[in-house]
Order: structure tokens, then C-alpha cells, then sequence
């Protein structure tokens, strides 16, 4: 797919940097990629995104579970049958060791040997278990990161406890302030887990700085992320708030605790619309924009039914304009799906067009930020390797393995190779 | 610090007002960095967002307070002629990251646009935020975080499907946001050593919620299926006799549930497969919440997680400030307020350790 480099209007912020078209930011940083599933592979797909060499280490045996999670095509496309997982996982090289046999720990250590970081999401000990630990990843490259996203960090009381991402909306705090009411507290759910998505921005900033530390120092970098502290960070003005004399906030559906908010409906089967109310002022405006003057100083609940009777009558996206016209903060509803069509993300090519295993191409959601050059964010996107994909160009080109050592470590299972 | 990653040598220039902006500064200081904050004598904007400190500090926003602890402020108006100049002077003398919120428009008509910039300092790596894109359908529209995750895609998957659509609580656009730039900066300053050069790249907040909520739309791309929000059978948000109990098995641990609750009704057919659970999942709700609502929250989490489910509570912000394992990891930390006395902020969520222990 052609990327042009400037848009009607998203022409570029400065003038572009003189740059080579094949230039990445990333280029020779090379990670051993252990993450599975989403927060930890989110971050080091933004790693891979920007020209980061990112291998994935999969076991040949228990490859990531996040590969059959959500099949969409009944096995067509084999491990790669999971939408969510090509994203993730796309411009990444795939290689698959056993690292519990003694040969395969003997592989990946020298693999680490030549990489900036080893990125792992497991939980606290496995990474000790299999000696790579940070004590033994420092002996094998004095230099080497270590970034172990986990739970909850790696001590405490609560270290060996698990979580998936909602359950850290409930232990972060952001579940106590989202929700109908005080009575129905609601968290992002197991269709969204905010907290891996949100991991999965900071992640990548983490793994670059403690690699321009690493590098600049010639010490080694261990960083501990805490997933739970991360979610209890990001409604930090309520932990200073309670801290400071105030009472524990409680969900209020929409509204924040200035005026009134609420999504109203729209015409169509589930079309909302998401409004602000906030000042007298505003009620007036939406009075007049919805021709019932009286509800100027109508209650919530009338203006609310009001306003409902108004917007069931329009399309969501038509509804918004009448209201912003007006200077009322309201907005449609989008649908994920929706935005693969509004001119807004597509005149940024947002959503970039990456290869589906047996043909064809797919939309996933671009780079992390928009540079305004030559960089990753205008580079063609490889699709997400199959378990071991490139076990056998690793091992000969980058360990440099004769051919009768590679076929001993497949014939032994230490190693695999996909097919083709 | 044990945060740390960058020296204080790394300057980092904030300009404009925003929660995404701020919060990607708040994470900078964390990392080390000489954070300034440009402000007008008058104060940011920001000052005013809810929400705000108990009586008798109730004008001083919390959200503000939180976001701008161990922060340097430079005080010009950068809609004088004054302030301009006295900000191409302060970046002059020394920045290497611009955190930068607003139209690129409004700061050219202000002599400070990413170009201008990156022409008075090109080692300056130039991030910027808007909440809605600079230009297209969306550039002259205004909204603060609920309108941001209902555009982005966000607030359509969040809540049961029977009612209207939520949004997280909190600034959770601009704050998701902030780490995307963060992000965004971490890339440009490795770059950086690369070309010698600076770098500028912008995002909005939409775009960052879009990232937030990118897996509904592929289900729908593959095979037409459109996700709605709403748990499923293997999650639920159960009553505690203190609050709420956060419950999640995956599918294999079912025999775990079985172990724990000891219900013989769990052992029912209707409740005897994953597909038999999801469409009997009102009535299972019913059977477990009888359980769990005679017992304390922290109990029901412990004992669940000892027994190998990942599991939680619904933890209260009187709970975090009170969280052994937050106290143990000391991760809140007392900040002397002056006036508004002293009160209890996060530190960073990540420990940085650069020798083996």
C-alpha cells in the first residue's frame, strides 16, 4: 500500500530531516522478546513498528496461548488465526526453542548475548526458574535490560498473585470511579482490559530510555514495571484528593463532578451520543438546539428525556455537529469498526494495510505516534511470524550454526522451524 | 531516585495546557529529567479541572496538583509578544524535549511552531498533542474526555449492553495519551543518537484511544462479528459484604470454582460447560454473588489467588492509600503541599535497578 508523505492536512510539523527512505529510529536494537498476549507484546510491536530487530521466543511445544484465543477463520490461517495477535506480533521474527532443555537454554543464552534487552511478562520466578534471571542475564552481556512487566511487581505481599487486565482495574482503582453508581461499578472488561493497553504505551518508552542508559553507561538496566501501580498512577489526583481529607469518589455513570454527562440515543439499533452539560449556559444552548426552550432550567432527568426525544430522531454523527455548532462538547459514539471509514483516521492512514498469511491484506492500527519524516510510520508493516518462522535463518546467520547442528537441535526438538 | 533513567541534564519545556501533556511531563520528572512548565501569571487552565481538594482547599484543582509535583515553572504569556520571546529564550538556553499542547496554527502565530523550534535548537525533539487533529471533520470540535473516548471508540465497549455506553473514570484519553508521548519521546531521543538530529512527531487523543480500543474492529474486518460490550460468562463483579469482589476463572479452572464455592448447584448442568455458564450467566451471577456477599472482599481475593485464580477487589482509594503491598513497595509517597498540608501521591510505577542486588 502506498503511503504518500503529506496529507491534505497532515503535512508534516517541520520541515523533514534528511533522511535515507530505509531509515529506521530503532535500527540495531535487538530484543529477546518472551511477552505473551497483549501488554507485553503491545509494547515491543511499537519496538518493531519503528525498526526495532524484535525476536519472539516461543516454546515449540506451548507456543503464546494469545495465538488461538480468538479465532476468526476456523483455522485457515493456522497460528496466525488470531486478529488480535497479528497485530501484536507483526514485524517481529519468529523463533521457537525449548528453553527448559539444557541445549536450548545454551541457545537463547547466546542469542542474549547479542541483544539490548529481554522484555518478559511472566510471573515473579519463572524468569529465575529458567536462569535467566537478572543475575545471569548480566553475565552473559554486562550491558543487557531487563524489563519484567508483572502484575504487581516483583516483591511484596501480593507478588505471586496473577491478574488478566480487569482484574487490575478493580485492584488499580479506576473500577471505584467507573460505572452506573455507587452500587454498579464496572470495570473495562475482558473486550478492552485498559490496563494492558495502557501498559502496553508506557512499556515501550521504559525499554528505549533503559537502553540509551544501558548504552551510554555500559551497566546493565533491570526494570520492574508494576501493572497495578501503573492503574492506581493514572487516577493519581483521586489518591491525592482522599489522601488530603476527601471522601472515596464513586462512579457517576458519565457525568464528571462538574454539570451533567451522559450518552443519549441516537437513531439506529445501539447509536449514542456522548454530551456535556456544563453550565446554565449550556443547558440554555441545548434548549434551543433541541427546540424546547423550556428545558433551559428543566432537572436532569427532564432535560435528559428531553434531549433523548431529539437526538432518537437523528444520526449520531449529524446530532454532534448540531451541538458543536452551538459550542456543546458532544461527540458520537464510535464504533471500532466504524473508524476503518472516517475521514479523520483515514486521511492520517491510521490504520495501516499489513499481509494476511494466505493473501490478501488486513487494516491494523498504526504506529504509536506520527513522526513527520522518513520514518517507521511510512515503512511497509511484515505480517506476525508463525511459531518459529525464523528459527533456521536466526541460528545460521545470527549464531552462526553449521547445518548438520541445526538439523540435530530440530531432529531433537530443542528447536522448531514453521513449515514453508 | 530509583526511577531514574535520564539525568537532570535532560531538559524537558512544557508549552500549552493539557492532562495528556502534563502527565507525559509528570513522567519525565519521574525519569529524571529537569521538567519546566511554561504558565501565564494568571495559571493554566488546567487549575481549574476537577477534581478539586477537600474544604478548606476546595478551589485547588486536585488533577493539577497531581500532575505537576516536582515540576519547574517558567511564568510567560505565550499570547504576548513578551512571553514568546521570553520562551525562544528559555528554549535557547537549553532543552532538549518540547512537550507540546495545541494546534500547530495557534503556536505558529505564536512564532513557536515545530518548525520555528526545531530552527532556534536542531538537537530539540518536538512532541504535540490536540484532543481532536489539527485539521479534518473533527479540528474546530471541543470535548474533554468523555467526548474523546466516545470518538475514539473506547465508550462504546465499556458497560452492559442494556444501558448506555460508559466512559472510564478519571482523564483516561488524555492520560493514555500522555504515556503514548512518552513513548513517542523515548523513540525520537534514540533516534536522536542515531542522525544527531532532533525529531518532531504529533498524535491527538483520539488517535491514542483508537490504540486503546484497537480489537473490536478487527473482529468485524475478519469475519463480520461485531463485539458489544458486556462481560461474559467467565468474569463477573461480585457483592462482597465490604464492596466488590472482581472474579475471573478462564475456562479450565472451572473445577477450581467448583472447589472453592462448594455449591452444589454450580454442579448443575446449566452451569456445566463454558457455553452452558455464558448463557446461564445471570443465574450463575445469582449463585456465586449468594456466596461471596456474606464475606470481606480481601478475604474472597486472597483466598481465590492463593487457590491460583487471578482475581481481584474493588479497591477504594482509602483502600490504595492503606495497601500493604503498596506500603511495602513504597509506592505512595508523602509530598509537603505547604498550605494544603501534606498529602500522598504515586511515585512511579517502574523501579529502575542497575547493578545486580
Amino acid at each position: 500500500m502506498d503511503h504518500p508523505t503529506s496529507h491534505p492536512f497532515s503535512s508534516a510539523d517541520a520541515s523533514p530531516d534528511d533522511l535515507p527512505p530505509s531509515f529506521k529510529a530503532l535500527e540495531g536494537v535487538r530484543v529477546f522478546d518472551l511477552t505473551i498476549v497483549t501488554a507485553g507484546a503491545g509494547c515491543t510491536q511499537v519496538l518493531a513498528d519503528h525498526g526495532a530487530d524484535v525476536i519472539k521466543i516461543e516454546s515449540p511445544r506451548r507456543p503464546d496461548l494469545f495465538r488461538q484465543w480468538t479465532s476468526t477463520s476456523a483455522g485457515e490461517n493456522g497460528d496466525l488465526d488470531s486478529p488480535p495477535f497479528r497485530t501484536v506480533n507483526r514485524n517481529k521474527r519468529g523463533f521457537a526453542v525449548d528453553l527448559k532443555q539444557p541445549d536450548g537454554l545454551e541457545i537463547a543464552r547466546k542469542l542474549i548475548a547479542g541483544c539490548d534487552v529481554v522484555v518478559e511478562n511472566f510471573r515473579q520466578g519463572v524468569m529465575d526458574r529458567l536462569g535467566l534471571g537478572f543475575r545471569q542475564l548480566v553475565e552473559m552481556r554486562s550491558n543487557i535490560v531487563l524489563v519484567s512487566m508483572s502484575s504487581q511487581g516483583t516483591d511484596g505481599p501480593n507478588v505471586g498473585y496473577g491478574s488478566y487486565g480487569s482484574s487490575l482495574d478493580a485492584l488499580g482503582g479506576t473500577m471505584s470511579i467507573t460505572g452506573y453508581d455507587e452500587d454498579n461499578p464496572l470495570w473495562s472488561s475482558n473486550k478492552v482490559n485498559y490496563p494492558d493497553q495502557a501498559a502496553a504505551l508506557l512499556g515501550p518508552a521504559l525499554i528505549v530510555f533503559a537502553v540509551l542508559a544501558a548504552r551510554a553507561s555500559g551497566g546493565p538496566r533491570w526494570i520492574d514495571v508494576s501493572q497495578r501501580e501503573m492503574v492506581t498512577d493514572l487516577v493519581g489526583e483521586e489518591i491525592l484528593r482522599r489522601s488530603l481529607g476527601g471522601t472515596d469518589p464513586v462512579p457517576t455513570a458519565n457525568s464528571g463532578s462538574v454539570g451533567y454527562e451522559w450518552a443519549t440515543p441516537c437513531s439506529g439499533e445501539n447509536e449514542w451520543l456522548a454530551i456535556s452539560v456544563l453550565s446554565d449556559a449550556d443547558q440554555i444552548e441545548v434548549a434551543a438546539v433541541v427546540g424546547r426552550p423550556e428545558l433551559a432550567t428543566a432537572s436532569r432527568s427532564e432535560l435528559r428525556d428531553g434531549v433523548a426525544a431529539w437526538s432518537g430522531q437523528l444520526d449520531k454523527a449529524q446530532a454532534a455537529r448540531r451541538l458543536q455548532a452551538s459550542h456543546i462538547a458532544a461527540t458520537p459514539v464510535m464504533k471500532g469498526y466504524e473508524l476503518y471509514g472516517d475521514p479523520y483516521f483515514e486521511a492520517l492512514d491510521f490504520f495501516r494495510s499489513v499481509p494476511l498469511p494466505r493473501g490478501g491484506t488486513e487494516l491494523q492500527r498504526g504506529p504509536i505516534v506520527r513522526f513527520d519524516d522518513a520514518d517507521a510510520a511510512a515503512r511497509e508493516y511484515r505480517r506476525a511470524p508463525h511459531v518459529g518462522e525464523n528459527t533456521s535463518e536466526i541460528m545460521t546467520n545470527d549464531l552462526g550454526k553449521s547445518a548438520e547442528e541445526l538439523l540435530g537441535l530440530l531432529d531433537s526438538g530443542v528447536i522448531s522451524q514453521s513449515p514453508d | 531516585m530509583l526511577s531514574e533513567l535520564l539525568g537532570s541534564n535532560t531538559t524537558v519545556v512544557e508549552l500549552g495546557d493539557s492532562v495528556a501533556g502534563s502527565y507525559c511531563g509528570l513522567l519525565f520528572a519521574r525519569l529524571g529529567a529537569t521538567v519546566v512548565k511554561v504558565e501565564p501569571a494568571e495559571g493554566s487552565p488546567l487549575r481549574g479541572l476537577p477534581p478539586f481538594l477537600a474544604p478548606p482547599a476546595q478551589t485547588h484543582s486536585a488533577t493539577f496538583t497531581a500532575l505537576n509535583a516536582g515540576k519547574q515553572r517558567f511564568e510567560a504569556d505565550v499570547d504576548s509578544e513578551a512571553g514568546q520571546l521570553a520562551v525562544r529564550e528559555l528554549l535557547r538556553s537549553g532543552c532538549d524535549i518540547v512537550v507540546m499542547s495545541g494546534k500547530r496554527s495557534e503556536w505558529e502565530a505564536r512564532q513557536l511552531g515545530p518548525s520555528r523550534i526545531r530552527e532556534l535548537i536542531p538537537q530539540a525533539v518536538i512532541g504535540r498533542v490536540t484532543t481532536f487533529g489539527d485539521a479534518g471533520p473533527y479540528a474546530d470540535f471541543i470535548g474533554g474526555d468523555l467526548q474523546a473516548q466516545a470518538l475514539g471508540g473506547l465508550m462504546n465497549m465499556v458497560g452492559i449492553p442494556s444501558r448506555e455506553p460508559l466512559r472510564i473514570g478519571g482523564y483516561q484519553a488524555q492520560r493514555s495519551t500522555g504515556l503514548a508521548m512518552l513513548s513517542g519521546f523515548a523513540i525520537a531521543m534514540f533516534r536522536r543518537t542515531q542522525t544527531g538530529n532532533g525529531a518532531t512527531f504529533a498524535t491527538s487523543v483520539i488517535e491514542t484511544v483508537a490504540q486503546v480500543e484497537w480489537k473490536g474492529g478487527l473482529f468485524y474486518q475478519a469475519n463480520g462479528s461485531i463485539v458489544t460490550r458486556g462481560d461474559g460468562g467467565s468474569q463477573a463483579i461480585l457483592r462482597a459484604n465490604d464492596g466488590f469482589f472482581a472474579f475471573f476463572y478462564r475456562p479450565g479452572d472451572w473445577p477450581k470454582v467448583l472447589a472453592l464455592f462448594d455449591d452444589p448447584r454450580l454442579r448443575e448442568e446449566r452451569f456445566a460447560t463454558a457455553e452452558a455458564r455464558d448463557l446461564n450467566r445471570p443465574a450463575l451471577v445469582e449463585v456465586l454473588n449468594e456466596y461471596t456477599a456474606q464475606r470481606a472482599k480481601r478475604d474472597l481475593y486472597h483466598r481465590t489467588q492463593a487457590n491460583g485464580l487471578t482475581t481481584g477487589y474493588m479497591a477504594t482509594m482509602g483502600d490504595l492509600l492503606t495497601s500493604e503491598q503498596y506500603r511495602f513497595r513504597g509506592f505512595l509517597e508523602d509530598v509537603d503541599l505547604g498550605d494544603l498540608g501534606v498529602g500522598r501521591l504515586p511515585k512511579a510505577p517502574w523501579r529502575v535497578f542497575d547493578e545486580v542486588a
